[in-house]
């Protein structure tokens, strides 16, 4: 029978107590609970925080009267209705072409990163980068400019949604979360390889791929 | 997180589409208190909260004819209410705007409307001083009952980002509730 310890249970106590782990896991888990007050405790505590979050009223009602600043708002605006079309109608299969090749794209960056990652293990380990702070703070600074560009262009795409199908919207979300992915993990690397130059670099080009993305994407034309 | 349209909002709904802003309206009463409450806990700030509700609201008039109807109004009305919210952080990016700003904090200004007692007022105060990832994973997890794959597409983060974000909101939870 598969046996957990202190680490691995508190590793997965988030999965027991919604219930998402499989059966020998969860029966493994219990099994640990058992034998373990301290680890007890915290799934209990867990499970307490859990009861009292699902009190809590979905629903609250504002203090102030904000109708009267919406319809103001509506009213200024006046927007004209209809035009709309429904999905499918225009440029479908263009658009998604579209996506798709955005697709190809930022898996690049996911390939690109990880072989980046396998070859430059090696060098890294021995052969020190010159002037490695400056570098650092270059790429830093660059990295929070892309960084900036990237929410800006991401707030804009959101602004988009309703524009575009649901399909296309999957596919660009999907790539956007792969290249997240890929940025968090250059990330985490670079909490103990700050200097290392090849990281730094992954990282600003996983941001311009994922800036490219977004442009692409905050230029489709609109679906619906 | 999905349901069917109640009759009556399809009615309201063709109706409001169509320009009647009573009608539209009638939605909002309807739907006010899940907004706000999904805005204010969200960003744990309640000027703030108020001006997102009124912009998801605007929002939606707008979008309106997109609405097909293969969800319940309210369905649609707080998935668009997310991306208002999310829009507005990613917007606010690092400089942290207005967010928990000193004075501002909802829980304490002991409203009549929204009176809260023992641990569901610690809840209350502990959840709106969260990180923001952590907040918002939890918030949507948690509070408003969605799975870590939904989350991910809506916040654009990678799911086991969410369930990072999770497990680190109800530790700061756990810890915040017993001092």
């Amino acid at each position: 029978m598969k046996k957990f310890n202190c680490e691995q249970l508190l590793s997965k106590l988030d999965e027991l107590v919604d219930g998402t782990l499989d059966d020998t896991e969860a029966t493994a888990a219990r099994s640990h609970l058992e034998s373990c007050p301290s680890c007890r405790s915290e799934f209990e505590s867990t499970q307490e925080l859990l009861t009292a979050t699902r009190s809590l009223p979905r629903s609250i009602e504002p203090e102030h009267e904000l109708w009267s600043g919406i319809a103001e708002n509506i009213k200024r605006q006046r927007v004209v209705r209809g035009g709309f079309n429904r999905p499918g109608t225009i440029g479908s299969r263009n658009l998604w072409m579209a996506a798709a090749a955005a697709a190809l794209l930022v898996v690049s960056v996911t390939i690109a990163y990880m072989a980046g990652l396998e070859q430059g293990r090696p060098r890294i380990a021995q052969s020190p980068q010159p002037h490695p702070s400056y570098m650092q703070a270059a790429y830093g600074d660059l990295a929070t400019e892309l960084e900036t560009a990237r929410d800006q262009l991401r707030a804009s795409l959101d602004q988009r949604q309703d524009d575009l199908s649901p399909e296309t919207w999957s596919v660009v979300m999907d790539n956007l979360v792969v290249i997240d992915d890929a940025i968090e993990r250059i990330e985490i690397a670079l909490v103990d390889n700050p200097n290392d130059g090849r990281l730094n670099r992954q990282l600003t080009v996983a941001y311009r791929r994922q800036i490219d993305l977004l442009q692409r994407a905050t230029r489709l034309p609109a679906e619906v | 997180m999905t349901g069917r349209p109640a009759p009556d909002s399809i009615g309201l709904v063709d109706r409001a589409i169509s320009g009647d802003v009573e009608a539209f309206e009638e939605l909002y009463r309807e739907s006010v208190g899940r907004v706000y409450g999904l805005c204010l806990r969200m960003c744990g700030n309640q000027s703030l909260a108020e001006e997102l509700t009124q912009e998801a609201f605007v929002r939606a008039w707008q979008k309106l004819p997109s609405f097909r109807g293969d969800s319940a109004f309210s369905t649609w009305m707080h998935r668009l209410t997310i991306n208002v919210v999310l829009g507005h952080q990613r917007s606010a990016g690092r400089r942290q705007v207005r967010e928990n700003a000193a004075g501002e904090e909802w829980y304490s200004d002991g409203g009549t409307t929204r009176e809260r007692h023992g641990i569901a007022l610690d809840l209350e105060r502990a959840i709106a001083r969260l990180p923001k990832r952590a907040r918002t994973v939890f918030v949507l997890h948690d509070v408003e009952g969605y799975k870590h794959s939904e989350i991910s597409r809506v916040a654009g983060m990678a799911v086991g980002t969410s369930k990072a974000q999770l497990s680190r909101a109800r530790h700061l939870l756990r810890k915040a509730l017993a001092s």
